[in-house]
Parts: structure tokens; C-alpha cells; sequence
């Protein structure tokens, strides 16, 4: 007759009535690999959250963009209309797209409602910078700021404040006590919001952009405005632009700090930089709790194994083998890893959700995250367990029945 | 059934070997109660373990119903454990976290019995050895008669050809004590072979032969 083993799933139902009588042994042993799962899946899915919006941001930007931003708070105007026509006399074969900007808040009415809504004044170019969709209608053209038309075109947000509905064209509303007519509103825009050193992505969403002509009383082509945004047509080209650019705005203007160049994209790059080292940073920290975790399991498996010697004994001489007492730890430990597991699969997510809440931190689970962390737990499982099973399996039956 | 020639058993300590057992040659026939008896640390538990097949002899030959142990590896001397021997110790050992009747279906465990059929066959036995009303108890809560109870109920559940009891009535009261002897009897009325080891004269009288262990040589008993 030959020996028959036990299957592999018979080992679980007795391990977890042994977990029920000792129960404090094995939550220990759960949690080690519970809190060294959670700690990775929260770092790998801030890691991810932070790629993520980095490459949503980059879309919504462009590498190619660069803001001339006016930093002065006196009102000597810092960028006009003559800074404009140089700029496409020495650099227009460079640039595929230039807008200017200019932006202030104003109360908008629309019947009985109002609203503080931020306008931005600015040219048909604005939509080419930020390659904006719209929902319906059209966006500003030269046209309306050689005539000065007061019309508007809505963020897809203040189309709903205003209208409840965002096919508004063709309705009137009053900023101040002028009266605008709405050509366009702009489609749906879930990118996130970035603010980065002094520069903030613009809030889309929440805006009106109406002719820059109109929010000056000056002669069309003597305008002022606090911001430039200058689209490149190619981003391999802005380095070698930065000299001109200082040269046709004053160099001694960006030494005094009244006019500043953004690169979004150098911006962001730095942004990722720092994501980087966190991420590394709270990995290592991770990975040194996973180990605590998994030195914490092996010395429960291992003091269970030595309160356990009379029962090892006990089933050697009923008639197991070495084999079968292998198995039946090495279950043991892959079940405390599944458990554990998927314990810090659910912290891990749920924690994940408090940072990203409280600490307004991006934070994406993807599957490939969970996989990983999983197979992390089960990694840890048969590294601590293999070494305590191993040494039960080899305890002599008349050693371990004596203790 | 049992058959030894010239088993020596010696254990290693650091600078020494400690001879054990010498010598011993032992038969014993099919349906044969034998009881050992001896003062403690003559070796009677060395020579149980390995006639139970628990540990190898250094020298001699063994045959254990027609097979011959002493040439056999871990999983064969497993094999044989499971097949044909059940053990009853001094210390009642059991898997505390388990059962009464997983404790008891623990042989048929190993040896790939469906677990309703294990839990049938222990609630069998429990119920011949007294203990029908206490199968959702832990070993835990048991006193030391049922304990050995329980023990000769798991001992059983193989239908082994050769009973090992060391010291089974070493922690009981003489009440227990013959109660347990009883269960021997009957069992070996019913033509179980056991070997038995104990301290206790009245018990090895229930035996039909024997020995004093001595400094670990095997001799027929005067009485």
C-alpha cells in the first residue's frame, strides 16, 4: 500500500481553528505582513498618482509653452501692444501660437443670479496655446477685438452657473454694466488643476474669456496686459529663445523681478524630480517595515513551532511524514500571507484615500499596483515560513514527543 | 508479530556515547499482551519508540509482522506507523486547537480518508471509550482518565495489528487506572497485540508475559 497524502486544502480548515485558539499569535503575524503590504501599495499608488497627473498636465500644457508673467504691482503697464509686434518681427518663425492676457474678476448677472467669475481677457490665439475643445459655438476672433464685440465665451462650469445649460450661445448676460453676448462655451475639461511656482494652470472650467479689447479703454493697438503666452513650434528651440526674449522685453526688467519666464514644462520636471526622491525615500521606508514584518512573522512561526514540538511529534507518529509536515507549514504561512495580504490591500487602499483626501496628494490604484503588492505578501509568506518549516519538518518524532 | 535480534541503541553526547539498550532480542506473538517493567532511565521508552518505529536501532534486525523495519527510510517507517501500529503515551499529547474527534481521526488524516468518514469513525470510537456526550470539547477540558481515553479511542482508528502504551497509567488514580487496564484486556481479548510499559505491578498483571528492563537488557519476570 502506498502512503497517501493529505491534499493541500485539508491543511486549511485545521489552521484556522488553530488561529481561533491562538489568536494573538496569529494577528501578529498578519499584521507584519498586512502594515509592510499596506505601506507599499500607498507608495506605489502616490508614485502613480503623481505620473499620472504629470502626464495629464503635460497634455493640457504642452512641452512647448512659455508665460511672460508680469510680477509688477505698480501699475506701470509692464507688457504692451509694441512688445507684441517685435516679438513677431524677430521670433515669429519660432512661434505657433502667442496670446496675450490680461485678468481680472467681475461680478456676472444673469436674471436674478450673480456670480464672481474670473474673465480673462485675451485673443483668438489663447485657444490654439491651450488647444481648447469647445462644447458649441466658437472661440474669439481677431475680428471681435479689431471691433471691440462684447461677446463671451463660458468654461463649461459657468455656462451651467449662469444658464443651467451649456449650450448658451446666443444668450446674454452683464458683466458689470455691460451686456455680452455668449458665441461659444468650452467642452468638458477634467484635466487637474496644477500650481506650480508661480503658475497655476488655467481653471478652464470656471471662466470667461471675452475680447482683451474690451476690458481697456485704450486704442486697439495700445493694449496692456499682465501676461504673455508664447506657444513654440518647436520645444526643442525655447532654450536658445530665452536671450531674445529678454533682450525685446528688457533685460534689466527680469533683473528687477517686475517680468518673469515661466516654463511649465521645466516646472513640472522639477515637480517629478521631487515626486521621484519622495517616492524612493518612502519605498525604502516601506521595504524596511516589509522586512520588520517579515522578521516579526518568522520568529511567530518560529516560536509556534517550538510550543508546537509535542503536536509535531504527535502527528509524526500517527503516521506523517516529513513531507507532510512541510506542507502543512509552509500552508499555514501562505495563509497568514493571504490574509495579510489582502488586509494590506485594504488599508493600503483605504489609507490611500485619506492622503489623497487630506493631504490633497494624487493617488491612483491601478491592478498592476494590487498584483504586485499581493505577490509581495506571498513572497513574504514563503520566505519566513520556509525556514520554520523546514525545521519542523526535520525535528526528530522521538525528540519532539519527549518535550 | 514482533521479532528483534540483538538491537543495540547507543545515544551521543558531546565526548561520549551512552549505551542504551543492549543486545535485545524480544518476540512477540500475534494477539500476545506483553507488559515491560523497570526503573526509570533503563531505556524501556527507547526500545517502545523503536519498536513503534519512531527511531532506528543502531544494530540488530527488526520485523515487524512480516517486514523487516530496519532497512526502511522516513516515509516507509511513516508508512508502517500509520498502517499497522497505535501509540498511547504517558503524557496524554493532543492538538489543542482541535476537537475531540479531529483529534482522534488524526491517523485516518494521513491516510487520505475523506474528512466526514474521519469525523464518522471518531465519533465511532468516542462513543465505545465512554465519551459520546463530550465530541465538541478541546482536549484542554478533558480529566486525565478521558484524556487517556481519547488517547486509546485515536490509537484505534487505524486498526492497527500492535498496540504501544507507555506509562498510560502513569498520572492516574487507581480507579482510572484499572478502568484503562479493563480497555487493554478487552482489547486484547478481541485479539489486538499490545506491548505495554509501565511502573505499576498490578497493571502489568493484567499481561500474559513479563519483562524487567535493566540497564538496558531485557529479562523474564519471576512472578
Amino acid at each position: 500500500m502506498q502512503a497517501t497524502n493529505p491534499g493541500l486544502f485539508s491543511y486549511i480548515l485545521p489552521a484556522f481553528k488553530m488561529w481561533q485558539v491562538k489568536r494573538l499569535q496569529a494577528l501578529l503575524s498578519i499584521a507584519g505582513i498586512a502594515i509592510g503590504v499596506m505601506g507599499f501599495v500607498v507608495v506605489v499608488a502616490m508614485g502613480q498618482g503623481a505620473r499620472q497627473e504629470f502626464s495629464r498636465a503635460v497634455g493640457v500644457l504642452g512641452t512647448s509653452t512659455v508665460i511672460v508673467n508680469s510680477t509688477s504691482t505698480d501699475s506701470l503697464p509692464q507688457l504692451n501692444s509694441q512688445m507684441l509686434v517685435s516679438m513677431k518681427k524677430l521670433m515669429g518663425h519660432e512661434l505657433s501660437a502667442m496670446a496675450p492676457v490680461k485678468q481680472t474678476y467681475r461680478t456676472a448677472y444673469m436674471q436674478r443670479k450673480s456670480q464672481r467669475m474670473r474673465i480673462v481677457g485675451t485673443s483668438s490665439a489663447y485657444r490654439d496655446v491651450f488647444s481648447l475643445a469647445l462644447a458649441n459655438g466658437r472661440f474669439l476672433a481677431p475680428y471681435d477685438l479689431r471691433q471691440r464685440q462684447r461677446v463671451a465665451v463660458l468654461g463649461h462650469d459657468t455656462a451651467m452657473a449662469l444658464f443651467a445649460t451649456s449650450q448658451a450661445s446666443g444668450k446674454v448676460f452683464r458683466l458689470g454694466r455691460e451686456w455680452f453676448t455668449v458665441i461659444g462655451v468650452l467642452a468638458t475639461d477634467r484635466s487637474p488643476l496644477m500650481k506650480l511656482s508661480g503658475f497655476q494652470t488655467p481653471d478652464t472650467a470656471r471662466s470667461i474669456y471675452v475680447p482683451l479689447t474690451v476690458m481697456t479703454p485704450k486704442a486697439v493697438d495700445d493694449l496692456q496686459f499682465s501676461k504673455l503666452l508664447l506657444k513654440f513650434a518647436d520645444d526643442q528651440r525655447i532654450p536658445a529663445a530665452i536671450p531674445l526674449l529678454q533682450r525685446i522685453f528688457g533685460a534689466s526688467r527680469f533683473s528687477q523681478q517686475k517680468l518673469e519666464l515661466i516654463i511649465p514644462y521645466q516646472l513640472l520636471i522639477k515637480k517629478k524630480q521631487f515626486q521621484n526622491m519622495l517616492e524612493l525615500f518612502l519605498l525604502g521606508i516601506s521595504s524596511i517595515i516589509l522586512t520588520v514584518g517579515i522578521a516579526g512573522v518568522l520568529n511567530v512561526m518560529l516560536v509556534s513551532i517550538n510550543t508546537r514540538r509535542s503536536e509535531i511529534g504527535l502527528r509524526r507518529a500517527v503516521g506523517a511524514t516529513r513531507n507532510d509536515i512541510l506542507q502543512q507549514f509552509m500552508i499555514e504561512g501562505l495563509m497568514l500571507a493571504i490574509v495579510g495580504g489582502t488586509a494590506g490591500l485594504l488599508a493600503g487602499w483605504w489609507l490611500g484615500v485619506i492622503v489623497s483626501s487630506w493631504f490633497d496628494l494624487p493617488v491612483l490604484f491601478d491592478s498592476q499596483t494590487v498584483l504586485t503588492g499581493f505577490a509581495i505578501a506571498l513572497l513574504a509568506g514563503v520566505l519566513s515560513a520556509t525556514y520554520p518549516a523546514i525545521k519542523a519538518a526535520g525535528l526528530h518524532p522521538v525528540e519532539a514527543l519527549r518535550s | 508479530m514482533i521479532q528483534t535480534r540483538s538491537l543495540d541503541k547507543s545515544y551521543q553526547l558531546p565526548g561520549q556515547q551512552v549505551p542504551v539498550l543492549k543486545n535485545i532480542s524480544l518476540d512477540v506473538a500475534e494477539g500476545e499482551f506483553v507488559a515491560i517493567m523497570g526503573p526509570s532511565g533503563t531505556g524501556k521508552s527507547t526500545l517502545l519508540n523503536l519498536l513503534g518505529c519512531l527511531d532506528m536501532a543502531d544494530s540488530g534486525s527488526f520485523t515487524l509482522d512480516q517486514e523487516m523495519i530496519s532497512k526502511m527510510d522516513d516515509r516507509a517507517l511513516a508508512d508502517i506507523r500509520k498502517r499497522k501500529l497505535g501509540f498511547v503515551f504517558q503524557s496524554t499529547s493532543f492538538i489543542d486547537y482541535l476537537d475531540l474527534p479531529d483529534n482522534v481521526a488524526m491517523p485516518g488524516f494521513y491516510s487520505g480518508m475523506s474528512r466526514a468518514d474521519c469525523r464518522h469513525r471518531a465519533i465511532d470510537l468516542l462513543e465505545q471509550v465512554g465519551l459520546g456526550h463530550r465530541l465538541s470539547h478541546l482536549p484542554g477540558q478533558l480529566s486525565g482518565g478521558e484524556s487517556q481515553r481519547v488517547a486509546i479511542a485515536r490509537a484505534l482508528f487505524n486498526r492497527p495489528r500492535l498496540l504501544l502504551a507507555d506509562e498510560p497509567t502513569g498520572n492516574l488514580d487507581s480507579h482510572n487506572s484499572s478502568e484503562i487496564v479493563n480497555m487493554l484486556r478487552d482489547l486484547n481479548a478481541e485479539g489486538l497485540t499490545i506491548v505495554l510499559i509501565t511502573h505499576d505491578e498490578a497493571v502489568a498483571k493484567a499481561a500474559d508475559r513479563i519483562f524487567i528492563m535493566e540497564d538496558g537488557s531485557l529479562s523474564h519476570a519471576s512472578y
